[in-house]
């Protein structure tokens, strides 16, 4: 099932192993022309980057998501530019590596009147040729790469992805990459969820594709930009592909907010706060507590919710406050009414998909589909020997089992749910006897 | 000269409201409905609040005289609808449940959302968000109102659309013993020290692209495309200027009755409860002061979780209010350190023969500027032209002599500021100027009565 | 109401001036081909007061020029005057290719500035100008159609008292406005009414007077200006600029050094003779090297035409389409020097938004935003902002004092980024630490790239560079 999570398209870098240097993570994409077919039938022309490895794929996608692990603090990204103009690969938030006369410095050029404007913010790759760009001093946050070559026209093309560095790649509790990871030193999270927002203006992308885009073109600047087009990852909203979050490893799920678009959007989510804690890349001093962000054009933010037991087998709905949360779907083609339905729900929207057993696991490491937890205290009756509630199974709570044992008359010392309090569930007590109850995803 | 034509007509409706602008005060306690208390008819034993809501259309009035259909919540299965919709009031830990009524008109479900919360839904059908009610249905929402705060709620429905016309209101949960009571206005907005207030003002922001509304009006609402959305009106708690100056519960204003005239004393604490109801970002300007911002979305703004105080909002004098997005501010007037007296206190050795032959303090005067004269000389009355609000004199709490109609909406001397959108723009009323998104706050001098306040 | 022998003892001395002044204001006028509008002026003056009023209030200042001159002796150490004029004029936007205009420079006093400049399009603006130090009975003359656009930057110190003269010109081209104007020092603490400049509850200057604003400078920090009398109109015309407060930390700190006076040893012990600070933070962590006042706004050029030939305002129909850092749109932005415009020739674009510094230093960036249409997002993609002031008081929390004079305490909120979104009204301060930076070019755009142009000319806008040596 595919999730905005993209976990198929994460790139596993390379590593250049150098001795008495970081390590280096190394990638390289393909920028390339391509179209994509929107949700009311339109072939929108867009530019976008592909994985270099693989094939071009056959509809624009955003680029892929790039991963610098956390042993690594440079990045290093080959362009081979396939389109028919110059361009380039920038990433605002980290400083180019600059080499005098080679790379990263700015590319000016002269228009008619003999102004010098900036053409490219850093080296650029001519078509058809390849180029090397790379970023020391990668520090943990959620990144936008995208065009460095007049962004104000290539960028809308579709010149962007999401990259990531976190300062631990496994979760520090458990030492397993499973478990999920730390973004900024202190700030665990057990899932994460990349959300990039954009939007489309399919007539000048159109211009820009046939080459009639500036000074003396039919298009000649991007001021009167009109989108039509509001994208979450580079689709419209899909009804039939919610995402889910929460998970077994734990209830913190990281929402990397990125936006390539032009324009500011507020996406608020219902039912849930998040601790915003990064800010393009750099971590806030002091986290913000809120159930909707500003999310401004090029920002990128890094949010944790915490998935809270009692939305457990619940659908939670994001949504664009600004009000970009229609699709545009097919006009009617059998009626010539005036009177036609031009947009659907959906747009900037997401819909997360709580699992019934995941994030509120109350015996996370057994099997307990039940979740009978009959004293309430957070932990499942298989996992809670600890009958007389100090945290920790031991003595005390065999006195009481053995009470119960004997007057069948406790039903939360029937540990394995099976009617009567036996044996069985002797045995229940005897694995966990000497440790606290748990663990359970239900109480944090 | 067109616009100044224009300000002077703006004028003259001011003027002629004056009566029912000052006979009935604006309301120094934020405007709401308490719906039904049910002590321990929650599921957790808590109180139940129940309040109840029709989904109707409507129309509301602008500034220069055009009506607007709009979609909003009446409190009654009969009384008039009213945009923006009736603020909530509750207290923390109550359960709170709204039933919503549905009769917006034939093929319009309809469906409210409250972020910030954990909702259930009853009744009606399973909608994109949320439980939605049918034309005539109603839907059942249950949530709890675990924390003190500020909060919004608004359609979840074809959200775009729905909140365009208007179907938006706030929440407002108090603290234990928050909020005013025994016909005072102070309280508490929060379990956090700074957040106690002298008066407090609720602000809701949100436009208006009449264009659609008169398409939905007209049955066309499923061909209004959203991405050609552009806005004509600006409104302040449902009212474009100089409506907003109106006072609360004005009775020409039937369908909107939330004024947003404020006032407050020297060196009082005004809580400002701001809210994005619209769909663009708005920068709020305080003229006079800085505010200092205490909580967001509901939540003060502290370093920790144990911070007696709100200890990491900002101040500043612009607030940028998004859509959906509250806030909570304290603004203070205080009239320190401004090189002259500003009760124009001035020697008088026959009534005070101690040197330094000034008047006593005033209750909240800054001693380092008693008696300081006004360092410059204002020019001629034929050099200068005057607004509404200006009372004839630099000094707070005087009057002064102005020409023959001018002046005359400052009854109490007071120095008034103009708290507005910055973006200018949203100052007009369609293509009129003054009108949009502005609003004013007035610093009142000694002796003045604010809704049983009296200023020291 | 205050009333002045002082005012009426000017009112004769200029009133024998008046028709002499307006022999030559129609001179001018008539240099420049508005002799048919120019009658309409001098029958609204004629026949509206029977004098003009330009007097400039400044303490000490015997022939009110607003400055000490020699002769003059100014006993308060901490008075500075200001007059500006609140008129009409003319600039031109940086679409250089699109609308290629030539333009002929020319000083003030008629003669030639320079070689020729290349010039997008011709706009009309309202604006003020700074006529500090011209004599008052000029003003009416070369005060007149002279207003720059971004207006002169007001940049003061703690501690300072300011008196800003504002007159009144009257509009040149449009004598069938009788607009006011006021000056709003927007942020201004605890501001009073009469001196806050919002014409509904303060008085305003009419044609051909002046109004003396007062403003004891207590609070450092980055503030704005703007005339408020029909401010959608006005500011959209032009009549905004920045200003400013330096600390008073710098100084103090710099006499403790000196004079090893009383203070806290530690506060100083990082602290070099001239340091400067943008607040009061008595921990030195605002301290800056060098600074930069960029302001964002923007024109729309059909509502600009629309008032250059009277004809009525298109308010709900405003759209910016010349996106402006100082006044100027990128590449126009990193030109040093003066602009001149094609209506007059006078340099009445004088600010460019180049940042400048040597690698290493701390630039502090006195960002505003004054548009009237829109939030513009400032990028600084390769070197990372750290907020340090927001709405001109540091980024700290409450402390139990907040006074204007004890050093700010509370929990510090200072916060990093390399993206600021401010809309009208709004202003932040920057640090920008280039400490480990390569020497070059690096670049400070707004991230709403369509913004990036000016109006139909791509590649222009609100961008200018940083040029670390």
């Amino acid at each position: 099932m595919k999730t905005l999570k993209l976990t198929t398209l994460i790139l596993l870098s390379t590593f250049v192993a150098s001795a008495g240097f970081a390590q280096v993570a190394s990638y390289s994409l393909v920028a390339h022309q391509s179209t994509k077919t929107m949700q009311d039938g339109a072939v929108v022309n867009m530019w976008g980057y592909y994985d270099a490895t693989g094939a071009a794929p056959a509809s624009w996608t955003t680029g892929p998501e790039l991963h610098v692990p956390a042993t690594a603090s440079t990045l290093e990204v080959t362009l081979t530019n396939n389109l028919s103009e110059p361009t380039s690969l920038f990433i605002p938030g980290l400083a180019p590596e600059v080499i005098a006369g080679v790379a990263g410095e700015p590319v000016y050029s002269t228009s008619g009147s003999g102004i010098g404007r900036v053409h490219s913010f850093t080296h650029e790759t001519a078509p058809g040729a390849t180029e090397t760009y790379r970023w020391h001093n990668v520090t943990p946050g959620t990144y936008l790469y995208q065009s460095g070559t007049n962004p104000s026209k290539q960028l809308q093309m579709g010149l962007y992805g999401a990259m990531y560095h976190d300062a631990n790649d496994v979760n520090p509790g458990t030492g397993s990459a499973v478990d999920g990871a730390e973004i900024y030193p202190g700030h665990t999270y057990h899932q994460q969820v990349a959300l990039l927002f954009s939007e489309v203006d399919p007539v000048i992308n159109a211009a820009i594709s046939a080459d009639d885009y500036g000074f003396g073109n039919t298009v000649t600047s991007s001021i009167g930009r009109t989108p039509k087009y509001y994208l979450i990852n580079g689709e419209e909203y899909d009804p039939l592909n919610p995402t889910a979050i929460g998970t077994e490893a734990g209830p913190l799920v990281l929402l990397r907010f990125l936006n390539a678009g032009y324009q500011t959007y507020v996406p608020v989510i219902q039912d849930l706060y998040m601790n915003i804690i990064g800010d393009d890349g750099n971590e806030l001093p002091h986290p913000r507590v809120q159930y909707s962000i500003e999310v401004p054009a090029g920002k990128t933010h890094d949010a944790i919710v915490a998935i809270p037991c009692e939305l457990a087998d619940r659908n939670v709905v994001l949504h664009d406050r600004r009000g970009h949360i229609r699709n545009q779907i097919a006009d009617d083609p059998g009626t010539t009414s005036v009177v036609e339905t031009e947009e659907a729900d959906g747009g900037m929207t997401v819909t997360f998909q709580i699992p019934i057993d995941t994030a509120c696991d109350n015996c996370a490491d057994l099997s307990n589909p039940t979740q009978t937890d009959v004293d309430a205290d957070g932990f499942g009756n298989l996992c809670d020997a600890d009958l007389s509630g100090d945290l920790m199974t031991n003595f005390g709570d065999l006195g009481l089992f053995i009470d119960a044992f004997v007057n069948q008359s406790n039903p939360a010392a029937d540990f394995n749910s099976d009617g009567v309090v036996n044996f069985g569930d002797l045995g229940v007590m005897a694995t966990g006897f000497g440790s606290p109850p748990g663990p359970s995803l239900a109480v944090y | 000269m067109t616009s100044r034509i224009k300000a002077n007509r703006a004028i003259e409706i001011f003027a002629l409201l004056l009566a029912l602008v000052w006979t009935s005060a604006a309301t120094a306690v934020v405007p709401g409905i308490e719906g039904t208390v049910t002590v321990g008819g929650g599921a957790g034993g808590n109180d139940l609040r129940a309040f109840q809501l029709w989904a109707r259309p409507g129309y509301i009035v602008t500034g220069e005289g055009n009506t607007v259909y709009m979609w909003g919540y009446a409190q009654g299965i009969a009384t008039p609808m009213n945009h923006p919709g009736p603020n909530l009031i509750a207290q923390v830990g109550e359960e709170i449940r709204v039933t919503l009524t549905n009769q917006l008109g034939a093929g319009v479900d309809t469906s409210m959302v409250f972020p910030g919360h954990v909702v259930d839904a009853s009744g009606g059908t399973p909608g994109f968000m949320t439980n939605e009610a049918a034309n005539g249905g109603n839907v059942t929402y249950t949530f709890t109102a675990t924390h003190p705060g500020t909060y919004t709620y608004y359609s979840g429905t074809d959200t775009s659309l729905q909140t365009e016309m208007g179907l938006f209101g706030t929440i407002v949960v108090y603290p234990a013993a928050g909020q005013p009571s025994g016909g005072g206005t102070s309280g508490q907005a929060y379990d956090v020290d700074n957040s106690t207030f002298d008066f407090e003002y609720l602000y809701v922001l949100s436009e208006i692209d009449d264009a659609i509304h008169n398409m939905v009006e007209n049955g066309l609402a499923a061909e209004v495309n959203m991405n050609e959305r552009k806005p004509r009106y600006w409104l302040i708690n449902g009212r474009t200027g100089p409506d907003t100056l109106f006072p609360t519960g004005a009775p020409y204003l039937p369908n909107q009755p939330n004024g947003s005239l404020s006032r407050t004393c020297v060196n009082h604490d005004v809580l400002m409860r701001v809210v994005g109801a619209g769909h663009d970002p708005h920068p709020f300007h305080t003229h006079g002061q800085n505010f200092r911002v205490i909580a967001r979305d509901g939540r003060p703004r502290v370093s920790s979780a144990v911070s007696p105080v709100s200890d990491v909002g900002i101040s500043d004098f612009t607030l940028t209010v998004n859509p959906g997005q509250t806030y909570d501010a304290i603004w203070t007037w205080k009239g320190e350190n401004l090189g002259w007296d500003i009760y124009g206190h001035e020697p008088d050795p026959v009534t005070y023969p101690l040197p330094p032959h000034l008047p006593p303090l005033e209750a909240n005067e800054d001693p380092a500027d008693h008696g300081k004269p006004l360092p410059v000389l204002l020019p001629e009355d034929q050099f200068l032209t005057f607004g509404g609000f200006w009372s004839g004199s630099p000094f707070l709490g005087q009057d002064g002599t102005l020409p023959v109609g001018e002046g005359g909406l400052n009854p109490h001397g007071g120095m008034y500021y103009m708290w507005h959108s910055h973006t200018e723009f949203e100052l007009i009323n369609f293509d009129i100027f003054p009108g949009g998104m502005l609003t004013m706050m007035a610093v009142e001098g000694p002796g003045v009565d604010i809704d049983g306040t009296v200023c020291p | 109401m205050m009333r002045s022998k002082w005012n009426m003892r000017l009112n004769r001395i200029q009133q024998k001036h008046t028709i002499e002044r307006i022999e030559i204001m129609l001179k001018r006028l008539a240099k420049y081909s508005v002799l048919a509008l120019a009658t309409g002026l001098v029958t609204g003056l004629a026949a509206g007061t029977a004098s003009s009023e330009v007097h400039v209030q400044c303490p000490d200042d015997t022939n009110g020029n607003a400055i000490e001159d020699a002769g003059e002796v100014w006993t308060n150490p901490n008075q500075v005057c200001m007059h500006l004029t609140g008129g009409d004029g003319y600039v031109n936007m940086s679409d250089i290719e699109a609308s290629a205009t030539a333009v002929v420079p020319l000083n003030y006093d008629g003669s030639y500035a320079g070689p020729a400049q290349q010039r997008g399009r011709f706009q009309y603006i309202f604006g003020f100008s700074d006529v500090t130090g011209m004599a008052p009975e000029d003003v009416l003359i070369d005060g007149v159609l002279a207003a720059q656009y971004a207006a002169p930057t007001i940049e003061l110190r703690e501690g300072q008292e300011f008196y800003l003269s504002l007159t009144n010109v009257g509009m040149a081209i449009r004598p069938d406005l009788f607009d006011p104007h006021t000056v709003h020092w927007h942020g201004y603490p605890d501001a009073t009414a009469a001196f806050d400049g919002l014409p509904d509850v303060s008085v305003s200057i009419n044609m051909g007077n002046t109004l003396t604003y007062y403003y004891n400078v207590k609070d450092p920090g980055t503030f704005l200006y703007h005339c408020h009398v029909e401010a959608t109109e006005h500011m959209q015309m032009g009549m905004l600029g920045q200003l400013f407060v330096k600390s008073a930390q710098g100084p103090a700190w710099d006499d403790l050094l000196a004079t090893g006076g009383p203070g806290n040893a530690a506060q100083v012990a990082g602290h070099t003779t001239g340091d400067e600070y943008v607040y009061n933070d008595g921990d030195g962590s605002t301290r800056y090297d060098v600074e930069f006042a960029l302001q964002m706004s923007g024109f729309d050029p059909e509502f600009h035409d629309a008032s250059y030939s009277v004809q009525p305002l298109p308010f709900a129909e405003m759209n910016v389409t010349f996106p402006l850092l100082n006044g100027r749109g990128y590449p126009e932005t990193i030109i040093q020097g003066d602009l001149h415009n094609s209506g007059n020739g006078l340099p009445t674009q004088p600010y460019d938004a180049l940042v400048e510094a040597t690698a290493g230093e701390t630039i502090l960036l006195r960002l505003s935003n004054l548009s009237v249409t829109q939030f513009y997002t400032l990028m600084s993609p390769s070197i990372t902002m750290k907020v340090v002031g927001t709405g001109a008081h540091i980024l700290r929390g409450p402390d139990s004092a907040e006074t204007p004079t004890a050093p700010a305490v509370g929990e510090d909120l200072y916060y990093e980024t390399n993206s600021v979104t401010l809309g009208g009204g709004q202003a932040f301060d920057l640090l920008l630490d280039t400490a480990g930076m390569s020497p070059g070019t690096y670049f400070l755009y707004t991230s709403n790239l369509h913004n990036l142009s000016n109006n139909t000319e791509e590649r222009g806008g609100i961008m200018t560079e940083i040029r670390l040596y």
